[in-house]
């Protein structure tokens, strides 16, 4: 009878000891694996990755990345420069990486001329700056003649009073800064007298 | 006398018919009596300034002028701290100072940067070599964020210390320039200063 029970115990314990090492075996083929939501997002914009396989505890890295807790499944990370960089996850001795690309955000709204309105003297030089759009600029107006028109700031000299209008346009919008040009002489801009740059060495 | 109000008549009607084409949008063309070559009229319109898009630049950073082996760090300044209304000045003798109160270089009009001749105890400071530029030399100036724009020396004035500045600081608004200023002349020992300030004139490099 003891001989019955020691048996069954030794083919029990071997069996659950089988079993065991059945499950540690089969737990530690399978590999860490990586995945992305979106491989691709603008600068500053969080990409979550996914961490599947390994033994369910992950530990994610990345260049220029300074990771406090990052244990989870998942991970979230925004770069501000535009590039490719790799972040990579490591579980039970495995690692897998993947790869995210940051291009740069492409700006969005409006397109801006500023100032909207200002009073310029005739003969005197009107100046005005675009903002918002994509970023790349066309420059018109009536009243000008224009060279390069496709830089962020302006410069205009209106040959004759009256209202004018300077327009810039991006992306498909467009804004327009008004200017009155004044009859009269322009007033003489105030300015600083010379500097002092000198010591006097030996003097 | 019939033949005074004859003509006054035809005139008259003629005038008429005239206006009342034109205010009914026919083209009118007038022939002169004697011969039979049309008068031409051309309409004279306004004609158009000129308008120009620039690269709006950043503060300056970093002046360079490979001719005088000036390779100076650019601190921002406006009027000078002791209330004279002169332009401020870099607080060190290996800088240089460019003026806040214009507009950065690279950007239409004139941008002044002035950087010490000497000090009390430095023989030799920044523009020590200023006066040695020639026409033609290259000045380029690095703005905060990198970018690097190039004038060419166009010529350099000699001004008493207390002369008026108008073409330094506010000169032909259609040309941008980069003005570079430092002492020069005397040493005036009740003023405790130079007697003349040397100014080098550059335009951009297209």
């Amino acid at each position: 009878m003891h001989k019955s029970y020691a048996l069954l115990s030794l083919v029990t314990a071997i069996a659950v000891a089988g079993m065991s090492l059945g499950a540690v075996s089969f737990a530690q083929t399978v590999p860490v694996a990586c995945s992305i939501a979106s491989s691709s997002v603008n600068t500053n914009q969080a990409a979550v990755f996914t961490a599947t396989g390994g033994n369910g505890v992950y530990v994610w890295s990345g260049p220029n990345l300074n990771i406090t807790n990052a244990s989870g499944n998942q991970f979230s990370v925004s770069y501000p420069n535009p590039g490719v960089y790799p972040i990579t996850v490591t579980s039970a001795g495995q690692s897998a990486t993947c790869s995210m690309t940051v291009v740069a955000a492409t700006p969005s709204g409006a397109v801006v001329c500023s100032p909207a309105t200002q009073n310029v003297t005739l003969g005197q030089n009107a100046a005005f700056a675009a903002s918002g759009g994509n970023g790349v600029y066309v420059w018109s107006s009536p009243d000008l003649t224009i060279s390069n028109a496709n830089g962020t700031g302006f410069s205009a000299n209106f040959a004759s009073t009256g209202l004018k209008s300077v327009a810039v346009s991006s992306a498909g919008l467009s804004a327009v800064c008004a200017v009155n040009v004044l009859a009269g002489t322009p007033t003489p801009p105030v300015t600083p007298g010379l500097p002092d740059t000198g010591g006097g060495y030996g003097k | 006398m019939k033949k005074v109000f004859l003509v006054l008549g035809v005139g008259l009607l003629t005038a008429g018919l005239s206006l009342f084409l034109q205010t009914s949008g026919f083209t009118v063309q007038a022939f002169f009596a004697s011969g039979q070559t049309p008068a031409t009229t051309t309409e004279v319109s306004a004609p158009p300034g000129n308008g120009s898009s620039y690269t709006v630049p950043g503060a300056p950073a970093r002046l360079r002028i490979p001719a005088i082996g000036v390779d100076a760090r650019v601190q921002s300044v406006g009027l000078s701290w002791k209330g004279t209304g002169d332009m401020g000045i870099p607080t060190n003798f290996t800088d240089v100072a460019w003026y806040n109160g214009g507009p950065a270089p690279g950007a239409p009009g004139s941008a002044v940067i002035n950087g010490h001749l000497d000090g009390k105890e430095v023989p030799q400071a920044v523009f020590y070599n200023l006066g040695k530029l020639k026409p033609g030399d290259l000045v380029e100036v690095e703005d905060k964020k990198g970018k690097v724009v190039q004038f060419r020396v166009t010529g350099t004035k000699l001004y008493d210390y207390d002369a008026p500045t108008a073409e330094i600081f506010a000169g032909d608004a259609s040309k941008t320039r980069l003005n570079l200023i430092t002492c020069t002349g005397d040493w005036l020992k009740t003023e405790k200063l130079y007697s003349k300030r040397i100014v080098v004139f550059t335009e951009l490099v297209q």
